[in-house]
């Protein structure tokens, strides 16, 4: 595997309570390591995003967290208990979306499905499943084998919040949703929140599908997270500059494992740097760039600038 | 109250339902004693966090435009003076914001004011129909 | 942990499902995953029935087809009854877990139930159906049978071969004639062997991706050991196959002998309920023990 770059944004959020953690979480399939020492934190109450490439060890964290996937080093704690021994505990207050769509029983139609899951749920809310069917324009009478993508989308979703789970996994939750259903998937997703303490991780590799709802990011890569840290952490600390500057300029060394994303031209710049917006500017004037403008980057942009930089290192 | 966050924007979302809650005073379409929409109808016609919308009230709160009361929902406060407070304040807001992207051209704020002093007298209603489209 | 988590421990074992609630799910989702295949089956039988009944009744259809007027007689004893018991019985898992992804993610996995409990669950949800099934069968054959005039069993004399040596040659005496009525266990047989069948294909079911690939492996397997046993006439394990034979198909244990009154059938062996009781159990042991194993397989890579 490569060389570990040094992370350049935190990957720590202290002390938590969590909802979710892992430590040195690692898992193989054969020669490729899908996990690879992964210490995840998801506090209590977070909508947590994880973003990353396809590939990246979404889904595999995902299923490791709802026991479908045994580990081989490092521990895990959902909700209090290590989904490997207590798979069927954890399981209890997970609602789950999984990445295939193609889920379910295709014999079944779409009622009977959402009967099966409330008997497994003791808390399911039949009032809100009945809402939220009706929002979806789910035909209850609808083979399963019948549903389009998007469809079959819906009803998981129905299926996982129904029973208003303490703990969301959704995987790629968006995926092959319309734009119209998308919008009152993030409304849905919105008043559950309201209504529900939930705690949500996301994982997707689209995050400005779902970027105004999410208050914590991960983005993961290589089964290693590139960074962990709160929404407004991220935009406070990582910025992009344009500056001016001269022919063979050289950069400052104290920003050196700092700058995310190098973009811009020869006279030019137009960098991703995480660290304090004064220090970084004071830093840049000093070694003769004239910075012209700074702004925060979205959730989206900042993946997309910590993905692409660890392709380039 | 109409709001439209911009993920363009830039600044928090928090910071942007802060800006529109101010706008709404100043333009009168919210008074003192005006109930503001409830967090879960608000997060949900925005389609964002709750928390987010429950962090720019708290932040409201505690600048004291607003005041909430718990099972109620969240008010203007009584004895809030928009004409004196929250109009200048956003204009210094969107100032700045007109600066800073000024800047981001190579503009000087001389230039600025000359184009907005030509424009006030020549496009009036142009400005205004800028100034209203929150 | 934390003081929340320790909170929190209580709350989501309330949210487990009862495992009386589990299992009488398990056999009504069963019941649904089985209906299409079973109507399709039982529609066969319906017609067949029908069909050999009213040949029996009627003399004109008789003379239509040529067949000859005579009683139908249900003897459990011989086949096919036994190996339709068991061959419905080994195809029963495949469309018992028709749908779910074994190893891989499926709602029954991805359900608040322990793995191993939920497979087991279901197993036996199968075999609460599949004896269901093989019971209405057996009844509406039976039914069919008394309607069209037949009888039920056999009560005849057997001739039993007490001298194999001489019974070759015809020589008086090798054999010796014994009254025979078909014991009652002989009705139960069908469903011990199916019930060994059942859980001996959900043990390939659970433990194997492909387990059509391991079936024909297997009997490929024991037509080998079966061959090598003629080849080499191991005693022991030609006796043990046609055990087997008998207790899953309802082979008789008969050979043709040459008698001064002609070629007739002898029985080597006449089944004892003793036969019965020590197949059944060491069928079934075998198939718990193998869904025992199986169910406890990891789902996922």
């Amino acid at each position: 595997m490569t060389e570990m770059v040094p992370a350049a944004l935190p990957v720590d959020l202290g002390n938590g309570p969590f909802a979710v953690t892992t430590r040195g979480l690692a898992k193989r399939f054969g020669s490729v390591r899908a996990l690879d020492g992964l210490d995840l934190q998801v506090p209590e109450g977070a909508v947590y995003v994880l973003v990353g490439p396809n590939g990246a060890g979404k889904s595999t964290l995902i299923r490791t967290l709802m026991g479908l996937v045994r580990y081989q080093a490092g521990s895990v704690d959902v909700l209090g208990r290590d989904p490997a021994d207590r798979g069927a505990e954890v399981r209890a207050g997970i609602g789950y979306v999984p990445e295939d769509y193609r889920f379910g029983y295709a014999w079944m139609t779409v009622g009977r499905l959402l009967e099966h899951q409330a008997v497994y749920h003791p808390s399911w809310d039949a009032e809100y499943a009945r809402r939220l069917r009706a929002r979806y324009e789910i035909d209850p009478g609808r083979k399963c084998h019948a549903l389009s993508k998007g469809q079959s989308r819906r009803v998981q979703l129905v299926l996982a919040l129904a029973h208003r789970p303490p703990l969301l996994l959704l995987d790629e939750p968006t995926d092959g949703l319309d734009h119209v259903v998308r919008d009152e998937t993030l409304s849905i997703l919105s008043e559950h929140l309201a209504d529900s303490p939930t705690t949500v991780v996301i994982s997707t590799h689209r995050v400005y599908e779902v970027e105004p709802l999410v208050d914590h990011v991960g983005v993961l890569a290589g089964g290693r997270l590139l960074g962990q840290l709160p929404r407004d952490e991220l935009h406070m600390g990582l910025l992009r500059y344009w500056a001016d500057v001269p022919e063979g300029w050289r950069p400052p060394r104290e920003l050196s494992g700092r700058v995310v994303r190098r973009n811009g031209s020869a006279r030019m710049i137009e960098w991703t740097v995480w660290g304090d917006r004064d220090a970084v500017t004071r830093g840049l004037s000093e070694a003769g760039a004239a910075v012209r403008d700074v702004a925060p980057v979205s959730v989206d942009e900042a993946a997309v600038a910590l993905l692409s930089g660890r392709e380039a290192s | 109250m109409k709001i439209r966050l911009s993920h363009a924007d830039g600044r928090p979302l928090y910071v942007q339902i802060m800006d529109a809650v101010r706008s709404g005073l100043v333009r009168g379409s919210l008074r003192p004693k005006d109930p503001l929409p409830s967090v879960r109808d608000l997060s949900s016609s925005l389609r964002v966090n709750p928390r987010t919308v429950s962090q720019a009230y708290a932040e409201l709160e505690r600048d004291g435009l607003v005041q909430v009361r718990h099972g109620k929902g969240t008010f203007v406060a009584p004895g809030v003076r928009p004409e004196e407070t929250e109009r200048p304040r956003l204009a210094r807001e969107v100032a700045r914001r007109a600066l800073a992207d000024a800047s981001r051209y190579g503009l000087a704020l001389a230039d600025l004011m000359t184009a907005l002093g030509e424009m006030d007298r020549k496009v009036p209603m142009e400005t205004t129909a800028h100034g209203d489209n929150s | 942990m934390t003081d929340s988590t320790v909170d929190r421990m209580p709350a989501t074992v309330d949210r487990m499902p009862a495992l009386k609630a589990v299992w009488i799910e398990q056999l009504r989702a069963v019941g649904v995953a089985i209906r299409r295949e079973v109507g399709l089956a039982g529609v066969v039988l319906v017609l067949g029935s029908l069909a050999v009944v009213a040949v029996a009744r009627m003399p004109v259809l008789q003379a239509m087809l040529g067949a000859e007027a005579g009683v139908l007689v249900f003897n459990p004893e011989e086949p096919p009854w036994g190996f339709f018991a068991v061959l419905v019985a080994l195809l029963f898992p495949l469309v018992v877990w028709k749908g779910e992804r074994r190893f891989g993610d499926t709602p029954l996995w991805s359900l608040p139930v322990d793995h191993r409990r939920h497979a087991l669950l279901k197993v036996a949800a199968g075999w609460v159906w599949l004896l269901g099934v093989l019971g209405v069968a057996l009844l509406w054959v039976t039914l069919a049978v008394l309607a069209s005039g037949g009888v039920l069993g056999v009560d005849e004399v057997r001739l039993l071969i007490v001298d194999p040596a001489r019974a070759a040659a015809g020589a008086p005496g090798a054999t010796e004639p014994v009254n025979w009525t078909t014991p009652w266990w002989e009705w139960a047989r069908p469903f011990t062997s199916a019930t060994a069948a059942y859980l001996l294909a959900s043990t390939l079911v659970l433990a194997t991706a492909r387990p059509l690939f391991w079936a024909a492996g297997l009997w490929v397997a024991s037509i080998a050991v079966l061959g090598f046993a003629e080849e080499r006439d191991v005693g022991w394990i030609q006796r043990n196959i046609d055990l087997v034979d008998w207790y899953i198909g309802g082979v008789p244990f008969t050979q043709g002998v040459q008698l001064t009154t002609g070629w007739r059938e002898a029985w080597t062996l006449l089944p004892t309920m003793g036969m019965w009781t020590v197949s059944a159990a060491f069928w079934i042991g075998l198939g718990i023990a193998g869904v025992m194993g199986a169910s406890g397989r990891p789902r996922n890579h």
